[in-house]
Order: C-alpha cells, then structure tokens, then sequence
C-alpha cells in the first residue's frame, strides 16, 4: 500500500485510546478500526481536520507515504 | 391507497409469481395450446411438432430466468442491492435471455415468426447485461464509500 496510516502510533504518543478518540472525533469505533488497520480507502477532509485537532497533530504525521516495491 | 417503493417491488414479485405459475401451465398443456395454435391458424400439421419443441425448450431458460429474477426481488426487498451476487443473478438472467434468443432463432428455420423473438430475447439479454455492468460499477463505488472514513 502506498499510503500508511500511522495513527496508531500518533494515538500512543498521545496516550490516548481508540474508543476515547472515536468520541472525540465523532466517528464510531468501527470505522476508527478500520482507519487505524489500513482498510480505509479514502479520508474525508474533516475526519482528518478532527483527528489533527484532538491530537494536535499535522496531516503528515498520521499519514505516510511509502513507495511500492514493483 | 398510497403508491410507494415497497408496493411496487411486491408487484413486481407477485407478477414474477405469476409468470411463474404461467410457465409452469403453459409447459404442462403445450402439446394441446400448439394442436389448438395449429387448427386455429391453419399451418400444416406437421409444424406442431417443432413449435413443441422450440416452445419446451424455451420453458427452462425462462423458468431459471424468473427464479433468480424472484431471488433478485426478495433482495432487493431485504435492501441488498448492490452486492456481488446482484451481480451474478443478473448475468444468469441475461445468458437465459441469450439461450432463449438462440434457440428461437434455430426455431425460426421451421416457423419465421420465432426469429422476431429471438431478437426480442437477445435485445432483452443485451439491455440486462447493460443492467448488469451498472449495477457492478455500483457495487465498486458502495464498497469505495463504505471505506471512506
């Protein structure tokens, strides 16, 4: 996968859990679940401005890029 | 009486049924529907025989094309609409029409006017395979937007 979600550590960095965050941001826990394990397809502008916001982050440190192997 | 969504796709279930029904009866009394089409119409005796079996024929793609269009209604009903096996029930749907098309068309040698049905059955099969194409198109997009976060 070419974008990599690192929400995970941004979230342990900021010692904060995934229910606690999901609330925060109001998503529900699934579809933080889904964030957080890189099934997501696509982010919407203003999940990613709630998640910079609770967890006083940049886009760039939750999300990476890596180039494919081939 | 309000007509909404859900009335519609329960007449369109009950009239799937009811082809159903028709099909059934209609395999079960074709040797007397075609001895009666034949003294009716006047053609030669000797075509009741084709006709029979153009006619019996035709009854199983039909009959596997109003199944899974029943099966394609009791989903839609359960708002499974845009999912895979949509998909494939829609396909089968299209090869039935496309098998139906062909065997009428091969019936046409013996009687022309089943040529004008295999035409329509094959233009049928076609606008079902478009149907089909969507509908796949739609499930890629349902899949994109449930994955969007």
């Amino acid at each position: 996968m070419a974008i990599i979600v690192n929400l995970d550590v941004v979230m342990a960095r900021k010692k904060i859990s995934a229910g606690q965050l999901a609330e925060l941001i109001d998503i529900t826990p699934a579809n933080l679940s889904i964030l957080k394990n890189n099934k997501a397809k696509a982010i919407r502008f203003s999940t990613l401005e709630a998640l910079c916001k609770v967890l006083e982050c940049q886009p760039g440190d939750i999300l990476e890029y890596v180039a494919d192997e081939d | 009486m309000k007509w909404n969504s859900d009335r519609s796709l329960t007449l369109s279930i009950w009239c799937t049924r009811l082809a159903m029904i028709m099909g059934i009866t209609c395999a079960v009394f074709s040797p007397r529907i075609v001895n009666w089409y034949i003294d009716v119409s006047g053609k030669p005796e000797w075509l009741a025989e084709p006709i029979l079996i153009a006619l019996l024929a035709c009854c199983v793609p039909a009959m596997g094309a109003l199944i899974w269009l029943h099966k394609l209604l009791t989903n839609i009903r359960i708002e499974d609409v845009f999912t895979d096996e949509n998909v494939g029930l829609l396909r089968r749907i299209s090869w039935c029409c496309f098998l139906a098309a062909f065997i009428t068309l091969v019936s046409a040698r013996f009687y022309l006017v089943f040529g004008l049905i295999s035409i329509a059955a094959a233009f049928m099969g076609l606008i079902l395979r478009v149907v089909k194409n969507v509908i796949q198109q739609a499930v890629i997009i349902k899949a994109e937007n449930e994955l969007t976060i």
